[in-house]
């Protein structure tokens, strides 16, 4: 090389050194040297030299050039932090425990936070899977006495008139449930249907993927015979067969054409229809009554109002078959339904509800009996999900509690850890560590520690939210469509960023105002070391207090549920089998055929071993009343008091023997019994709640009252109350009529599907195959439409409270515990760091019992502060719960004493671990170590 | 690329440069051409080994350059689109 490197001019030469990559010189040198002399012989030797020069600075931009100061730097950095990142893996793994409490603390934390923010994403805040959802809009019609029974939709009348007069909507359209059977398949088929106005699917702007929806004219008598499949139907009944449009199939008694399969996904109003049917628009002046429409209501001649009810529920969808066609008596009846409309552009809600309460004022019929009615225009997607947004967000501020504690926890943690490790920090900084190297190297460690904690808290998640969907509460509408989409796992993101930025700037802060000298000579600690102990005193604080609100919540929840369940039903609901069947309409016509056959099936039945009793209704005693009828008492002795307001009560038809079969005796007079035929004077039993309402007199056996048709009612006994379990099981207003002596209008809303109520000796279950064969024997064209047991249907009606209840249960448990863990922490790391006074103390002669009770006050001063902070917090939050919570107040006393003695017990078992150590310090080899 | 193809098997920093420069008659930096080079070999259209030393290198040993059969077709077809092109150009001055 000594004689190569001469040929190189000087200058090119201290260049090259300064900027070639020394691996690479040789090569570089050696074109250069070359180049040189070709260039002499050009251009002569300055030239040659000043253009050697510049080759050799134009390396430095290229691969075989030293990399410049930025790029070195960064290269640098990098390899700092991934030196850093392998530290602190390395670190963590060394110290399990708590790398095990933090991981789990973030896993939890994190996953729950992912799987309430996603269902509050697909259940309340992304829009309806329509076209512009936000203009569709469902009408309410409100007055009169039914105003606190509930949605049920509004009068056919007024959808006609708004529809042909009013401007406020594009357009309207009319639907109602139903459900029917299906005969011209294998096996007959019970199927959820609803029948819509044709302009339905023009409001959601949905299209079908085979054949069509209805023509304009199909809500017209003699067009309507169509139907469109659900696109499950279409798989689960007709195997995806792609040429089912345009063939026929028997729905009920009628026979329609296939038009159309409408896309998968498509579920109006929910997951559970199968098909749509056409709905008449316009009914003949002598109505029949369409019982398809499981809320249409008709109103008798006396104006009073009566509303079917939707029978879903425990019941299951039991509406009688829709679309049987005309059949029953002849009244003046009017149709109830759902209405949904389309807003005209730069139409808002109110608007709507303005004009169609202007509508309603001009309607005569609608305000004959003096009823003020109004309109009410909600947004699909609030009137949809409305009832389950407060709950929701309930959730979500839970969940935000857990997520806040986690990471108050964690930075304790992480806090108490670099004081652990002041001195091998201080030993860093000794041999030459920047402060700029030592915030890096615990930020590295929070990352490895955030990002393990966010995958496993996504894990979590994904399990969480399979485990809620599969759980399917049902009372949250779009549950379905809920799963972890690309802006929650966003979220995700951000709350491990949030976090990881509040536990790693917070030890990183303690890093760099690290006082050397003071952590050098601090040898193995002593109570000058906790440093930062106050502002960690104050996360404890925080952290109890939230875990003590959360706990009063989950407490509250937990004894209104457990009221609820305890509640006395009013009957006997164990060992009582539940059957809801229903009758081909074509072979029991009339109420003569559905009696003789509830005879024999009740004969039949009680001959089967195992079964006490047997009865039939017309609802489930723990179903409200499917049928709602305003009537207006008045007492015999009393003249006619024309301002009698009439009130809603629920209609139940009941085979004799009913009473006897679910276990309820009168509390006044008599039940009903077989001797109450149809020829002798119509009877009926109230219960105690609809006494009152209709008499204002808790027994008014011997009372009368009118009832539909003219029909004239000796009230001949009272029961006590029957309840239906629920969120709110208010004491229902029934009358129990005996099916024998129905009013002509009610038979063909009461008949086709019936209730079959049977008392057992066994387990009800294990009676269910010989019922089902009897029901076979008798009639095979009978659908058992559902069964199960009384006791798992009442279950059921609670799913709703004891899931938030659990819920909020597991979050408050969890925060508890993490609220535990951070005291125990907290005050493991008081003891350790004070270890030498306490090793000086024991030395000098204090007691054991003054050092335990020393670390015993410091604990339980923390968590008594933090419970204080907590019971006042929650004295105000838990107004919020109000609407939630049954027979409980908010502000409860026995929950929050409960929830505090529970607390305590726990920060006590979180004290005396560490207290108990402090009293084992051994004072010799404390202080022979020092 | 051509440079590298007309120079055949003694292709390496100073015989690219000074073929461009012949070619282009432009002064051109060995800094340049190394790092053209080294764009080509990224995109695996040349390849490179270590030739044996030279008396004009010094006795340096230097790095020699060809084309991959990858850079052969890319060539081609470079020159084919060009041909392309200046048929059409000709047909329309015509």
């Amino acid at each position: 090389m000594a004689d190569s490197a001469s040929v190189v001019p000087a200058p090119a030469r201290w260049l090259l050194r300064r900027l070639c990559d020394v691996r690479y010189r040789d090569i570089v040198e050696g074109d250069v040297t070359e180049l040189f002399y070709l260039r002499v012989a050009a251009m002569g030797r300055w030239r040659a030299t000043w253009w050697a020069c510049r080759d050799a600075i134009s390396i430095s931009g290229t691969g075989y050039g030293l990399p410049t100061l930025s790029q070195r730097k960064r290269k640098e950095t990098f390899m700092h932090f991934v030196r850093d990142l392998r530290h602190a893996g390395r670190a963590l793994i060394r110290t399990p425990s708590f790398t095990v409490v933090v991981l789990i603390t973030l896993a939890l934390a994190i996953g729950a936070n992912t799987v309430i923010f996603s269902v509050v994403d697909g259940v309340l805040l992304s829009p309806l899977p329509y076209v512009e959802p936000e203009d569709i809009a469902v009408v309410q019609q409100l007055g009169g006495e039914l105003n606190d029974e509930g949605p049920s939709g509004a009068s056919q009348s007024l959808f006609l008139e708004w529809r042909e007069n009013g401007r406020a909507f594009d357009q309207l359209a009319m639907y109602s449930m139903e459900s029917a059977t299906v005969t011209s398949l294998e096996e007959p088929v019970r199927m959820n249907g609803v029948a819509v106005s044709p302009t339905l699917f023009g409001i959601l702007r949905v299209e079908p993927v085979q054949g069509r929806t209805f023509a304009p004219n199909a809500e017209l008598p003699g067009n309507d015979d169509g139907i469109l499949l659900s696109h499950g139907a279409w798989q689960r009944y007709f195997g995806s067969d792609t040429t089912v449009v345009g063939t026929t199939l028997r729905l009920g008694s009628r026979l329609r054409n296939i038009l159309g399969v409408m896309p998968a996904g498509f579920a109006f109003p929910d997951a559970s229809i199968e098909y749509w049917v056409p709905m008449l628009a316009t009914l003949p002046e002598s109505m029949t009554v369409s019982i398809g429409a499981d809320e249409a209501p008709p109103s008798p001649p006396q104006g009073q109002r009566r509303e079917t009810r939707t029978q879903g529920g425990p019941g299951g969808p039991g509406g009688p078959d829709g679309g049987d066609g005309p059949e029953g008596p002849e009244a003046h009846m009017e149709l109830w339904g759902r209405v949904v409309g389309r807003l005209a552009a730069g139409v808002s809600p109110a608007m709507a509800a303005e004009e169609g309460t202007t509508i309603l004022a001009g309607l005569d019929d609608q305000s004959s009996d003096g009823t003020v009615w109004t309109a009410e225009v909600t947004p699909m997607q609030e009137q949809m999900v409305g009832s389950v947004r407060g709950p929701l967000l309930m959730l979500m501020g839970a969940v935000g509690f857990v997520l806040l504690i986690a990471c108050a926890n964690i930075a304790n943690l992480i806090l108490a850890r670099s004081v652990e490790r002041r001195k091998e920090t201080a030993v860093r900084a000794a041999i030459g560590a920047g402060v700029g190297s030592l915030v890096r190297y615990t930020l590295a460690e929070s990352l490895l520690l955030t990002a393990a904690g966010g995958v496993l808290g996504l894990a979590a998640a994904v399990f969480g939210l399979r485990a809620i969907s599969s759980l399917g509460p049902d009372f949250i509408p779009r549950l379905d469509e809920v799963s972890i989409d690309p802006g929650v796992l966003g979220f995700t993101l951000l709350v491990m960023a949030a976090t990881a930025l509040v536990f790693g700037l917070l030890p990183a802060r303690a890093a760099a105002k690290l006082d050397l000298n003071r952590a050098l000579k601090a040898e193995f600690g002593t109570a000058t070391g906790i440093g930062r102990s106050g502002f960690r005193r104050l996360l404890v604080t925080v952290e109890i207090a939230l875990a003590v609100v959360l706990l009063v919540g989950a407490g509250l929840l937990v004894s209104s549920f457990i009221r609820l369940t305890s509640i006395d039903v009013g009957y006997d609901p164990e060992n009582l089998l539940h059957l809801n069947i229903s009758l081909p309409a074509t072979a029991y016509p009339d109420a003569e055929s559905h009696l003789s056959y509830y005879d024999q099936l009740v004969e039949r039945l009680e001959a089967l071993p195992g079964v006490s009793a047997a009865t039939v209704a017309s609802q489930t005693p723990y179903a409200p009343a499917n049928i709602r009828i305003a009537i207006s008492a008045q007492s015999r002795d009393e003249a006619p008091d024309p301002d009698a307001r009439p009130v809603p009560v629920g209609v139940r038809m009941v085979e004799n023997g009913y009473f006897d079969a679910i276990g309820v005796s009168a509390a006044d007079g008599r039940v009903l019994d077989r001797d109450d035929r149809p020829e002798d004077r119509p009877v009926a039993v109230l219960s105690r709640a609809g006494a009152e309402a209709m008499f204002g007199d808790p027994n008014p056996v011997g009372e009368e009252l009118d009832f539909i048709g003219g029909q004239r009612l000796e009230i001949v006994g009272v029961v006590d109350n029957a309840r239906t379990a629920g969120v709110d099981p208010t004491p229902q207003a029934d009358i129990f009529l005996p099916y024998r002596q129905a009013p002509a209008q009610m038979v063909p809303m009461l008949f086709r599907t019936a209730q079959v109520l049977i008392r057992t000796d066994p387990a009800p279950l294990s009676v269910l195959p010989s019922v089902r064969a009897a029901l076979r024997e008798i009639d095979s064209q009978v659908l058992v439409i559902s069964a199960s047991t009384v006791r798992d249907r009442v279950a059921d009606s609670v799913a709703e409270p004891r899931f938030y209840a659990s819920l909020v249960a597991a979050f408050a448990l969890l925060s508890l515990t993490l609220a535990a863990v951070g005291i125990y922490g907290m005050l493991a790391y008081v003891v350790q760091q004070g270890v030498r006074d306490t090793a000086i103390r024991r030395a000098l002669g204090a007691p054991v019992g003054q050092i335990l009770g020393g670390v015993l006050r410091e604990g339980m001063g923390l968590a008594v502060v933090g419970l204080t902070a907590g019971i006042v917090g929650a004295f105000f939050l838990m107004r919020t719960l109000e609407s939630m919570l049954f027979e409980i107040e908010p502000t409860d006393p026995m929950s929050f004493a409960i929830v505090s003695v529970i607390f305590l017990a726990v920060a006590l078992l979180a004290v005396w671990v560490p207290a108990r150590r402090a009293t084992r310090i051994d004072p010799m080899e404390v202080l022979r170590y020092e | 690329m051509l440079a590298v193809r007309a120079r055949g098997n003694d292709a390496y920093g100073v015989t690219v440069q000074q073929t461009i420069e012949a070619s282009a008659s432009r002064r051109v930096t060995l800094g340049a051409v190394y790092s053209a080079l080294e764009r080509l070999e990224r995109k695996q259209l040349v390849r490179s080994r270590m030739g044996g030393g030279e008396a004009k290198q010094g006795g340096r040993r230097k790095r020699l350059f060809r084309l991959t059969s990858l850079g052969i077709d890319t060539l081609a077809s470079a020159r084919d689109a060009r041909d392309v092109l200046w048929g059409l150009a000709e047909v329309n001055d015509g």
